[in-house]
């Protein structure tokens, strides 16, 4: 029993779960095309990847020397993949969706050690996440795209 | 910008779970004592004979009794080209949205329209989107009547058909956020933003995983022709078909009981719905423009009347849960400028959530919308206004839509 929990904590940890806070995601076929830019912020260097979806959405992530994403957004006409792209935190997301139902135009999550901010109206949608104790040294949330 | 949240939040959640606590009692009442806050005006006796292009709009505290800042209407659906007919009260008027939804339990008992199918012959469901989660249901034909105009056979979305073959939400579409069911505070919403159909992307593309072909074995995402889709009502009347305006009273500090509008469908189709001097904001592809706020300028800024408050980012107002709560109502200005380089200032004010009456159903309320910026101007943005929402493509006095005009 144990050796099947701890088989079943490796599979998890290893190929379970991608997107902020793991390695980047993967957003399958309908993604055109993706990008890395290598970025610094004079203390530390990371990599944006930009990924343009064929729905017209453009994902971005921002991923450490260590391969971990630790900032994301996205923005477009048509939400993408956001359990794909937020991982773990997206269930956190969800949980945070019911004071938003009436309107349902913006949801922020706001704690110590996760932000999410997802905003817009049919057929404008922009949203960013991050880490606060994951982000490179020197890097704001303003350096997010 | 964090160090304003905290200390107030716990408070504010307590309001707010109250207010959810008073909407489940009031819900289990079972609709007959005490559910209605202050003696309900009978929306019947309309002044003066109601036009045919004018809707009533009652904003009260929703079907669950706990809402806010919410304009409802009553719309009718029949099934295409008969008289069998069902009206459904309490549908929320959306600026942001485009086409009508009725959650299924609403449409009682439920009338036989028929499904709208893919290229493929399969029944389409759709996963319609918003910021914070998403509406799960079928697409079906129905004559829709709004006042006097009908939308003739209008694909419409059924949010959670009980049919067997829309049971199961599809990943494609719970990856985007929670599923809202069929909780949405009202018993649907009336998508009468700036543009027609909801997703122009899915004309020739499966990819934006917005209308699903179902069959037994589940549902995929499909691609689907703009005839097929959920789309704007007021599009498809055959007159006053370029537009709406919304007229809403003001709203005086501390927040009303009771407040009635009205929806007027066209623009400058009639002597009641003329642009007169107001002035016309031209929209971007998004619906958006800009707003300059303290000095910053933020693009992405949308007229919402299915949001329920005045949303923006300025960490010197304290929250409460999400809505300001300065200790003063704050006497607050704001530039709109269109992306053709028309502005003009806006004067709003904001007053604390926990400031204004329990029973208040409307309230010059805001809220924190994240570092993202931009600005929802909510619906007591439309308080004291005539709001003008030009349809995309359609050709008004004021020029071509999409526009918005105040």
């Amino acid at each position: 029993m144990k050796a099947l929990v701890a088989a079943l904590l490796a599979i998890t940890m290893n190929c379970g779960w991608a997107g902020l806070g793991s390695s980047p995601a993967n957003l399958g076929p309908r993604m055109l095309s993706a990008q890395n830019q290598s970025g610094s912020t004079g203390l530390e260097t990371y990599t944006q990847v930009e990924k343009k979806l064929e729905s017209g959405t453009v994902v971005h992530e921002y991923v450490d020397a260590g391969g971990t994403v630790f900032a994301v957004s996205w923005s477009g006409p048509y939400l993408p993949d956001l359990k794909e792209i937020l991982g773990t935190h997206f269930d956190t997301m969800v949980a945070h969706a019911g004071n938003a139902r009436r309107g349902g135009r913006h949801l922020v999550v706001n704690q110590p050690g996760l932000v999410i901010v997802s905003r817009g109206h049919m057929g404008a949608f922009d949203g960013h996440a991050w880490l606060p104790a994951k982000l490179p040294a020197g890097f704001k949330p303003g350096d997010i795209k | 910008m964090s160090g304003a949240l905290s200390a107030a939040r716990p408070a504010r959640l307590l309001f707010f779970l109250d207010l959810l606590l008073a909407a489940v009692l009031a819900g289990c009442g079972g609709g007959g004592s005490g559910d209605a806050p202050a003696p309900a005006p009978a929306p019947a006796p309309a002044p003066a004979p109601a036009a045919a292009n004018t809707l009533a709009i009652t904003v009260d505290r929703g079907p669950d009794g706990s809402s806010i800042n919410s304009p409802f209407v009553t719309v009718t659906v029949c099934a295409p080209g008969t008289t069998d007919c069902r009206t459904v009260d309490h549908v929320l008027v959306d600026t942001g949205s485009f086409g009508l939804r009725l959650v299924a339990p609403a449409v009682n008992p439920a009338l036989a329209l028929p499904a709208v199918t893919n290229a493929a012959g399969l029944q389409v469901g759709e996963c319609g989107h918003f910021a914070s989660g998403f509406v799960w249901g079928s697409v079906r034909r129905a004559d829709v009547k709004l006042a006097g105009e009908t939308a003739a056979n209008l694909p419409i979305q059924v949010v959670g058909d009980p049919a067997a073959i829309f049971a199961t939400v599809p990943r494609g579409c719970s990856v985007t956020g929670a599923n809202f069911g069929t909780d949405l505070g009202a018993n649907g919403i009336l998508g009468i933003g700036v543009f027609d159909q909801d997703c122009p992307g899915c004309a020739n593309s499966a990819a934006p995983a917005v209308y699903f072909g179902c069959a037994a074995s589940g549902c995929t995402s499909t691609a689907l022709p703009l005839a097929s889709q959920v789309s704007n009502p007021v599009r498809a009347f055959a007159v006053d078909n370029n537009g709406v305006a919304l007229v809403l009273p003001p709203v005086p500090l501390g927040g009303v009981e009771s407040l009635s509008g009205t929806l007027i469908f066209g623009i400058g189709t009639r002597s009641n719905n003329q642009l007169g001097t107001a002035t016309v904001f031209a929209a971007d592809s998004r619906g958006e423009f800009t707003t300059v706020y303290k000095g910053t300028t933020f693009g992405s800024s949308f007229i919402d009347s299915g949001s329920n408050g005045i949303f923006f980012d300025d960490a010197t107002i304290p929250l409460c849960a999400g809505f300001f709560c300065p200790p003063n109502p704050l006497a607050l200005s704001a530039v709109n400028r269109s992306a053709t380089g028309v502005s003009g200032t806006v004067n709003f004010s904001v007053e604390s959530v926990q400031s204004i009456s329990r029973t208040a159903v409307a309230a010059n309320l805001g809220g924190d919308i994240g570092q993202l910026g931009g600005f929802d101007w909510g619906l007591p943005f439309f308080f004291g206004r005539q709001v003008f929402v030009g349809i995309s493509g359609a050709s008004t006095p004021g020029g071509n839509g999409p526009f918005w005009a105040y």
